[in-house]
């Protein structure tokens, strides 16, 4: 397979940033291959995918060495699918890089519609972005970088948004499309969705790319049982929210007991963010209640809930509330609690800490408003896909942190279910039910064909 | 949602009467058609009514202590050279026209934001002037994304035990500007990612405007021969020395051709049923 794209010792610093990014980089690209970029948060991913994509330097400016080689027609698919779109309705926005490239006017509408059936959303045609659930926008995004044919795609955390069968759906659109010629980059910590998919894996770590071996490290499975002896710390009862007028549970029920992890598994938009952004007082239920320490609290606005339940909602990263990363974690504390430097140091960020957050990656700010909710000492912690981002050794870290804090976690991500939770219960028709046989990886999906 | 043309006839037509007279009658139809305009749109008439009140009333109240005009005096008191302390009937009169024409102006841009199609205003200011597009790109979409954002940043705060209010809330602007710069930081770098800027473009064929959509755009049309006579001094007014009387044949006439244009745009350009 002929090198499509190459990048040669390349160096690379941020403006204002105090290290490198990217530490004499050397990565080739070959036509036809699926190569997966792994390696931990901050690494320096997203900057290898912005630099085969030309923007970096040209946008990002900053100090750089090395050469880049791409072809023409390059594609760049966004961790964050709703920081992408340029227009509101699906078809126009699709259309929005054709434009750019002077696509005659009478092709635009047919082109746009068959990118659109290539990223498998034809039937999204029509609707507004603002409407669309996450997975639904990334298959827009997909659809507008893949309008522009390109010979290199490069995805960024592609399904981060999205759950297992869309993750999977998303991922076999994306192989096919190798079969033409196309090269595929995809940065992923997901390794066990794409790693299966993939024909080279590379790690990137501290700016530095290397080789990488084809099998995914696995989070420890914990054995699944009865709830521990432990008394109910959360009980939920008969509880019913609704969304802008949908019932979106009815009836839901659960117990969690002091120390127990408890983990919902659903597919995306069943309600879990719903439940636990009912239980934290950020939704009025309209029936039901809410039991905290036998007291109920149904009534409480969510302030007043806190500390003794801290959410970590879906996507906490863009609304950061001050500007340095010990502040945040210290935010509604006092500034001198020595909680505040166990949870900066359990999450690995006591480096960070002088840091202003938003110079962070994604899954780091995730971690910092984690850390936030940990250093409140809550007495339930409630967890919304705290994995999103998470390299496997951060997911495994998390799991054993979790261990004999009372949580209630939404997850779509079944290993870390498997590893973290003592119970998985699934969130059916608005209601909870035990899972009868604990969740376990597919050993099948780790094993990375050669 | 409306295609700039209407929205820019319409609303161009009724700002340009509203500030090419001073009669009552006019403002007075001015703002009912901005309210038409605004309970038209979609989203609640709430807070931008509440938002041209604020922005009106100190107006109103204002004048009478800077103005040192009109002979009816309600009040006697010093004069000094920044502050009048005397109050005249005409000066609260002109102080309620001055927050008048604020009030209508500030509905009608709300109302207009929100009847208009963000993405072909984006489409025609780029063909116009493609660097000035991300601009307009970035402004179309402030208000519904800023009141996401804040409504986001809120709950965060809310989930670390503060509740955002009184000085708190002003201390949760600072991460709201700063999410709205890496916000528009982002789109500015999805779109040069897409090609943005690189040379010529095309653009996506648009949908003919509708029959109502042309209607609305002749009854705009039709406002700005109207204020153009208004600032030919088709309705003159007075409020010093003495107020003009209010209902003269002329002034009620633009006034009331005003309101029926706001009221039938309105009824013309409300979004459908979808």
């Amino acid at each position: 397979m002929s090198v499509v794209a190459r990048l040669e010792r390349v160096t690379y610093r941020y403006p204002e940033a105090s290290g490198d990014a990217l530490a004499d980089a050397t990565l080739d690209v070959r036509a036809g291959e699926l190569l997966v970029l792994a390696g931990p948060s901050g690494g320096g991913k997203s900057t290898v995918l912005r630099c085969l994509a030309g923007l970096v330097p040209s946008w990002h400016g900053g100090r750089f060495a090395g050469r880049v080689r791409a072809p023409e027609r390059v594609g760049l698919l966004f961790q964050d699918p709703e920081a992408g779109g340029v227009h509101g309705d699906v078809l126009r926005d699709v259309a929005f890089g054709l434009e750019n490239r002077g696509v005659p006017r009478d092709r635009l509408v047919p082109e746009a519609r068959a990118a659109l059936a290539a990223a498998g959303a034809a039937h999204l045609e029509g609707r507004r972005l603002p409407e669309l659930s996450g997975g639904e926008r990334q298959r827009v995004a997909l659809a507008g970088v893949l309008a522009l044919r390109p010979q290199l795609l490069l995805l960024d955390e592609p399904t981060a948004m999205v759950d297992d069968d869309a993750a999977e759906a998303l991922l076999r659109h994306v192989r096919a499309l190798t079969r033409d010629g196309t090269a595929v980059v995809v940065a992923e910590h997901r390794l066990d969705r794409v790693g299966h998919l993939a024909d080279r894996l590379a790690t990137v770590q501290d700016g530095r790319i290397a080789p990488r071996s084809p099998v995914a490290p696995r989070p420890p499975a914990r054995p699944h049982g009865p709830p521990p002896a432990g008394p109910t710390v959360l009980a939920v009862r008969d509880l019913d929210v609704a969304r802008g007028g949908r019932p979106v549970l009815r009836g839901a029920s659960l117990d969690v007991g002091r120390g127990e992890v408890v983990a919902v598994m659903a597919p995306s938009g069943t309600g879990k963010s719903t439940l636990l952004r009912g239980l934290a007082g950020l939704e009025a239920p309209t029936a039901g209640r809410v039991l905290l320490g036998g007291e109920d609290v149904t009534d409480l606005p969510a302030q007043r809930r806190f500390p003794r339940l801290a959410l970590v909602v879906q996507d906490p990263a863009r609304h950061l509330l001050t500007e340095r990363v010990r502040d945040e974690v210290a935010f509604g504390l006092e500034a001198d609690d020595p909680a505040i430097a166990s949870a900066l140091a359990a999450l690995d960020l006591d480096r960070h800490a002088d840091r202003h957050p938003r110079d962070l990656s994604v899954g780091e700010r995730e971690r910092v408003v984690l850390a936030a909710c940990l250093a409140a000492r809550p007495q339930v912690l409630l967890l919304d896909e705290p994995t999103r981002g998470m390299d496997p050794a951060r997911r495994a870290a998390l799991a054993a942190l979790l261990r004999g804090r009372t949580t209630l976690v939404a997850t779509h991500d079944p290993e870390f279910a498997a590893a973290a939770a003592d119970r998985v219960l699934r969130l059916v028709d608005g209601r909870l039910h035990p899972v009868a046989h604990p969740v376990r990886p597919d050993p099948a999906r780790e094993v990375v064909p050669s | 949602m409306r295609p700039p043309l209407p929205l820019l006839l319409l609303g161009g037509g009724l700002v340009a009467a509203l500030f090419c007279t001073d009669h009552p009658a006019v403002l007075a139809g001015g703002v009912v058609a901005a309210l038409a305009l605004l309970l038209a749109a979609p989203g609640s008439a709430r807070t931008p009514i509440l938002l041209g009140l604020l922005l009106a009333v100190p107006v109103a109240l204002l004048n009478p202590f800077v103005a040192v005009e009109g002979d009816l005096v309600l009040v006697a008191g010093p004069s000094f050279p920044v502050l009048d302390l005397e109050v005249t009937l005409e000066e609260l009169i002109y102080g309620a026209a001055l927050g008048a024409r604020l009030f209508a102006v500030t509905l009608l841009v709300v109302a207009l934001l929100r009847l208009a199609d963000a993405d072909r205003l984006q489409a025609r200011a780029s063909r116009v002037a493609p660097r000035s597009a991300l601009t307009v790109a970035l402004a179309a979409r402030l208000v519904p994304v800023l009141r996401a954002d804040a409504a986001a940043i809120g709950e965060a705060a809310r989930l670390r035990g503060v509740a955002p209010a009184g000085r708190s809330a002003g201390a949760l602007l600072v991460p709201l500007a700063a999410t709205s710069l890496e916000r528009g930081l982002d789109q500015a770098e999805a779109m040069v990612a897409r090609g943005y800027g690189a040379g010529h473009r095309t653009t996506l064929p648009e949908r003919p405007l509708q029959p109502r959509e042309w209607a609305a755009s002749a009854l705009g049309a039709a406002t700005i021969p109207l204020a153009v006579a208004l600032f030919a001094g088709l309705a003159p007014y007075a409020y010093y020395p003495r107020a003009d009387p209010a209902l003269d044949l002329a002034g009620v006439a633009a006034g009331a051709a005003l309101a029926i244009a706001g009221i039938a745009g309105g009824l013309l350009l409300r979004p459908e049923a979808r």
